[in-house]
């Protein structure tokens, strides 16, 4: 799947699986990929419901495909290390909903 | 029997970590097989063949060839690199966690003995100071343990206070742990492996609007803790802990104040009584702390004047109750007290306004008034409360200059009675103009009459 992003060089077109995550800091939502972060018109939500992506904390949704490693942690958090290095946590809050996408439910 | 109890405890540590093993391992497994629906594994899994307790014969092999290890094992895993505490100043902390910045306050308050008087009846304290803030004699000796902050916080070389702090992107949680440790740091890590064999039961409960959060509850099988002293630390951490208000944090917290008052003076120091916690977030006071004086009948805010500049907030100290002006940064104080006598109460304010800026000798006009007004509940024989307003207005036309303050002198606000419920609330805005400049002052308080005898 393709989306219109942008970044200091202008606007482009981004193939989702690329993205390693997706994170909202203020109004804006931005993607991440192993080279670059592209500015996306479209809201974290609508990332949500794509197939390969799952929210992880409150302003990040992650590309579960680009999870190279994972610990639980103390206190019902996840480490997860993503391909290019990156960890990101998966929150308790969204543990449970997390769990359940992995096994096959609904997010 | 030496080197059974130390097998025997090696092969505890290491059948936790197998267990722990298990528990990353299968949740690699789902990751890897949720990848590979859609055709693109990276995640690998160890494939275990051996099974948890051939994990565990070898870890308490590697263990007993490798007696380091036991120094620093843990079976949960935590970065290192994950938390940072740099100390600002005393008693002031800035935690950076994921990359993000909290901070962290320990004050210690003790009395400040120095009175000025206004007048007989009106006595105020040096500096306008109830309280000396003495952080320097706080002392925090911190460690982690996976993303939780531990602190033993010594006041004055002998009063111990023991917190948790949880840290993650967006904010923080701040728990007391009321339990008399030999050894915080050693008794904290047993008490994490502790959790592990016995980790917290997770209840699911459900908010007014069918959303869900999960809590914690205590492991009954905790009872099965054969030493008393950590079966009694694992049964007041999940008491203490969880008594401390978590779900009534407001979220995204980024600064936590802890507060403690010493009894006595700077001289003589007395009891350490710990107040409890503040919370303030990053940009507003959201809660504040009151400190009831008994001794003088003053209620006094623990709501210390906020200044922000090219390094965040800084506090001031404490005051009485703030005084708000459209003049950026003009300090003023409303000073509130009651005289009781014996079915009724008068609350007086007094107020200072700071006018050092003006320079000497400026000219001064007070306009304006000051309204309040008293809800008192009464209730009836039938038991219904019954609710009356009293209003009243206060014409100020008096003023003294003490120093470089400009001070209303104390004025009769509302008179409470003991019978029923009393709301108070002083509300007030009166214009001064000085050197023909219009500085507008706002106070605005509530309070419920709390009557002591």
């Amino acid at each position: 799947m393709i989306i219109k992003a942008s970044n200091h060089r202008g606007k482009t077109e981004l193939h989702l699986n690329d993205v390693l995550f997706v994170h909202a800091l203020d109004d804006d939502v931005f993607a991440n990929t192993l080279e670059e972060q592209y500015k996306l018109g479209i809201k974290l939500y609508d990332i949500e419901t794509l197939e390969k992506f799952i929210r992880i904390n409150k302003s990040v949704v992650i590309n579960i495909t680009k999870i190279k490693d994972a610990s639980p942690l103390f206190n019902s958090k996840i480490r997860l290390v993503l391909t290019d290095g990156t960890t990101l946590y998966v929150n308790r809050t969204y543990i449970k909903s997390f769990k359940a996408y992995l096994t096959g439910g609904a997010k | 029997m030496i080197l059974f109890y130390v097998t025997a405890s090696l092969l505890v540590i290491a059948i936790g970590y197998s267990i722990y093993e298990n528990k990353r391992n299968n949740l690699r497994r789902m990751i890897y097989d949720k990848q590979n629906e859609f055709g693109n594994t990276e995640i690998k899994v160890i494939d275990r063949t051996c099974g948890k307790y051939g994990v565990a014969f070898t870890m308490v092999t590697t263990l007993l060839f490798t007696p380091s290890m036991f120094q620093s094992s843990s079976i949960y895993e935590y970065d290192e690199d994950m938390f940072q505490m740099i100390e600002v100043s005393a008693g002031e902390y800035l935690i950076n966690a994921y990359g993000e910045g909290f901070s962290f306050g320990v004050n210690l308050f003790v009395d400040n003995n120095t009175i000025e008087l206004l007048d007989e009846q009106y006595p105020y304290y040096e500096g306008f100071n109830r309280y000396h803030t003495v952080n320097e004699l706080v002392d925090l000796e911190t460690f982690y343990l996976d993303e939780v902050m531990y602190a033993m916080i010594t006041i004055n070389n002998s009063y111990k206070s023991y917190v948790c702090l949880e840290v993650d992107e967006y904010d923080m949680r701040l728990k007391w742990i009321d339990f008399d440790f030999y050894n915080f740091k050693e008794d904290i890590t047993v008490l994490h492996e502790l959790m592990g064999k016995y980790p917290p039961v997770l209840v699911e409960k459900k908010w007014g609007d069918g959303s869900s959060y999960i809590i914690e509850k205590i492991n009954p099988d905790y009872i099965e803790i054969e030493n008393d002293y950590y079966r009694s630390l694992y049964k007041k951490y999940f008491e203490t802990t969880s008594s401390s208000s978590h779900d009534e944090t407001p979220a995204e917290m980024r600064r936590v104040e802890l507060n403690y008052y010493a009894e006595g003076s700077l001289a003589n120091m007395g009891e350490v009584i710990k107040l409890g916690s503040s919370f303030y977030g990053i940009d507003k006071v959201t809660s504040q702390e009151q400190i009831d004086d008994m001794q003088h009948n003053d209620v006094f805010s623990r709501n210390p004047f906020w200044t922000v500049n090219d390094t965040g907030l800084t506090a001031l100290g404490i005051y009485y109750r703030d005084v708000y002006s459209n003049i950026e940064d003009l300090v003023g104080y409303a000073y509130l007290n009651d005289i009781k006598t014996e079915n009724e109460s008068d609350i007086y304010s007094t107020i200072f306004v700071d006018i050092e800026r003006f320079g000497d000798n400026p000219s001064i006009e007070v306009v304006g008034d000051i309204t309040t007004s008293l809800v008192r509940k009464t209730e009836t024989e039938n038991g219904l409360l019954v609710e009356n307003v009293y209003s009243k207005i206060i014409e100020l036309n008096e003023y003294y200059i003490i120093d470089h303050f400009l001070v209303i002198p104390p004025r009769k606000l509302i008179t409470v009675y003991r019978d029923g419920i009393n709301d108070v609330n002083v509300d007030y805005e009166f214009v001064i103009k000085i050197n023909d400049e219009e500085v507008i002052v706002r106070h605005s308080s509530g309070f419920n009459i709390l009557w002591r005898n």
